[in-house]
């Protein structure tokens, strides 16, 4: 299946303080995006999250993540790897046909600051 | 079966014994500071005015961050209960010296549940819709625990 599909918009947060958590940075980072093209989390209908248990802390690394990205009570899936798998994942549900805006959320390694949470 | 498997037959228990030790987050540090000046404190949501505690900075439902601090309870209301007759000791299930009941409270105030124990009644006499009212451990101890249970009100 063939489809053409357009990235809407990116961004990338970044800190050096330990007092802002990275729940904070993914709030600040998709809401931001939010507001810039003028959707609500409701426009999404479906979010694919990665990040990694390893820098996190903790497994299940996006337990606490689905709220601050607005995928609160959504169709939800989390890659617990690279954000490269993320991306083919989301690319996977685009193809599938039951998808048509999907939201795609990475972490790149951090290795300088642990992360607490929220 | 070939002559090189063997079936395990033995069982082991392992009880889990270690800490988890985490940063609870400027919310939960801020709820426990309360519980030790006596105080359960929630936060409001600017977008639903829903009132959670414990508190959580993100309203899943607004996306918004909720940033007004309330003062809910001490009294509350349950809104269910069950009836526990089994002790949860470092991961093996024992059974219980006296049955005991957990329930969900719904703080005045508040619009979320919070799950306690309710102590100072018999398991047969709670009832959903009661009047209890928290009980703090003092001196306190900067800790979930400061607030102990919840006991029946008047």
């Amino acid at each position: 299946m063939q489809r053409d599909i357009a990235i809407v918009a990116q961004a990338q947060v970044m800190t050096d303080s330990i007092d802002i958590p990275r729940e904070r940075m993914l709030f600040d980072l998709v809401k931001g995006l939010f507001d810039k093209v003028g959707i609500t989390r409701h426009d999404i209908d479906g979010f694919v999250l990665n990040s990694n248990d390893f820098e996190v802390g903790h497994t299940i690394a996006n337990v606490f993540e689905d709220t601050p990205c607005g995928a609160y009570m959504k169709d939800e899936t989390h890659v617990e790897a690279d954000g490269m798998w993320a991306a083919q994942y989301t690319t996977m549900r685009l193809l599938s046909g039951n998808y048509d805006t999907p939201w795609w959320w990475a972490t790149a390694p951090a290795p300088r600051r642990s992360a607490p949470t929220w | 079966m070939s002559a090189q498997q063997e079936r395990i037959v033995a069982n082991a228990v392992v009880p889990l014994d270690f800490t988890y030790n985490y940063r609870v987050g400027q919310y939960v540090e801020r709820y426990i500071k309360g519980l030790g000046q006596k105080k359960i404190m929630g936060v409001k949501c600017p977008g639903d005015a829903s009132v959670v505690v414990p508190p959580r900075k993100y309203c899943g439902r607004c996306n918004e961050i909720m940033n007004e601090w309330v003062e809910v309870g001490p009294e509350g209301t349950i809104e269910n209960f069950t009836v526990s007759h089994v002790n949860l000791n470092k991961g093996v299930v024992e059974k219980a010296d006296t049955e005991f009941v957990v329930a969900l409270v719904k703080l005045d105030g508040a619009t979320s549940l919070l799950p306690a124990m309710v102590q100072g009644i018999s398991p047969v006499d709670v009832e959903v819709g009661m009047r209890v009212k928290a009980v703090f451990k003092d001196p306190a101890e900067d800790s979930l625990e400061d607030l102990s249970h919840f006991e029946p009100a008047g």
